[in-house]
């Protein structure tokens, strides 16, 4: 009963190919292991909603005046 | 040549500091990256060949940057939260506050995008932050995994381990912020 094996492998398996034996160690685990047959599923939708934080590019806002101290300190640089 | 770098700072800045932010998670060292970005751009416009849009020029400076930083991380400051029993016969068995309980998709049908999008900030927020810029360049941004550990300075076991450990966080993380 190596949950952290199983799903240390379930990760691996999305960024690179797994060997034959760790995905049979997975899938015999996952017939028995609740908490792993429930953990892939989770982890795969955490995979889709991480794309999202790119989606709305200007939340946040620079304030006025930090946006006149850098177009300052860019125009002395230009002079100097 | 005469540059408009008031210009620049109104068209790019908002969206280079937003890019910066969620990569380097710390706002003051994103702000300081905007500043060191056109800096960099004004002392090297004579390299500027019109090859690419001015956005995309100074974007690739900006990454630079936040490169340069990622690889003076350090990696192993932090130690990392366990999830599973470390004695007996159950070892590696997961605790009982933190097993899955596969709910999670269930999120998706009753969030906003928006919501949930907070929510996935909030939680890589709570991550160490050499974790932090390793997930989303992997991850959000979707980089090769090559690419990603020359980004970082680590091995491909490395970044699988930070993942699975990443991974394991935000999962309790999503299902504790959103079932609790």
């Amino acid at each position: 009963m190596n949950c952290e094996k199983i799903t240390y492998y379930i990760e691996k398996g999305f960024l690179t190919d797994l060997k034959i034996s760790e995905k049979l160690q997975v899938k015999l685990h996952k017939l028995y292991c609740q908490c792993c047959k429930n953990y892939a599923p989770d982890s795969d939708f955490i995979n889709q909603i991480l794309v999202l934080i790119c989606e709305e590019d200007t939340s946040e806002s620079l304030t006025d005046a930090e946006k006149q101290k850098l177009k300052d300190a860019l125009q002395k640089l230009g002079d100097s | 040549m005469n540059i408009d770098t008031s210009q620049w700072v109104d068209e790019y800045a908002d969206m280079l500091y937003n890019f910066a932010v969620v990569r380097v998670s710390d706002s003051d060292l994103a702000k300081d990256l905007v500043q060191d970005t056109f800096v960099s751009a004004l002392k090297g416009i004579d390299k500027f060949q019109g090859k690419s849009t001015v956005k995309t020029w100074i974007f690739s400076i900006l990454k630079r940057k936040i490169i340069d930083h990622w690889r003076k991380q350090e990696s192993r400051k932090t130690k990392p939260m366990s999830f599973f029993t470390t004695e007996g016969m159950m070892k590696g068995k997961f605790l009982e506050t933190y097993s899955p309980k596969g709910r999670l998709s269930e999120v998706e049908e009753k969030m906003e995008n928006s919501e949930l999008r907070e929510l996935i900030t909030e939680c890589i927020g709570a991550l160490p932050p050499k974790w932090q810029g390793i997930v989303v360049d992997k991850m959000v941004d979707e980089k090769e995994s090559e690419e990603v550990c020359n980004n970082h300075d680590i091995t491909p076991s490395n970044l699988w381990v930070i993942v699975h450990r990443a991974k394991l966080q935000l999962r309790d993380c999503l299902e504790k912020k959103w079932f609790v």
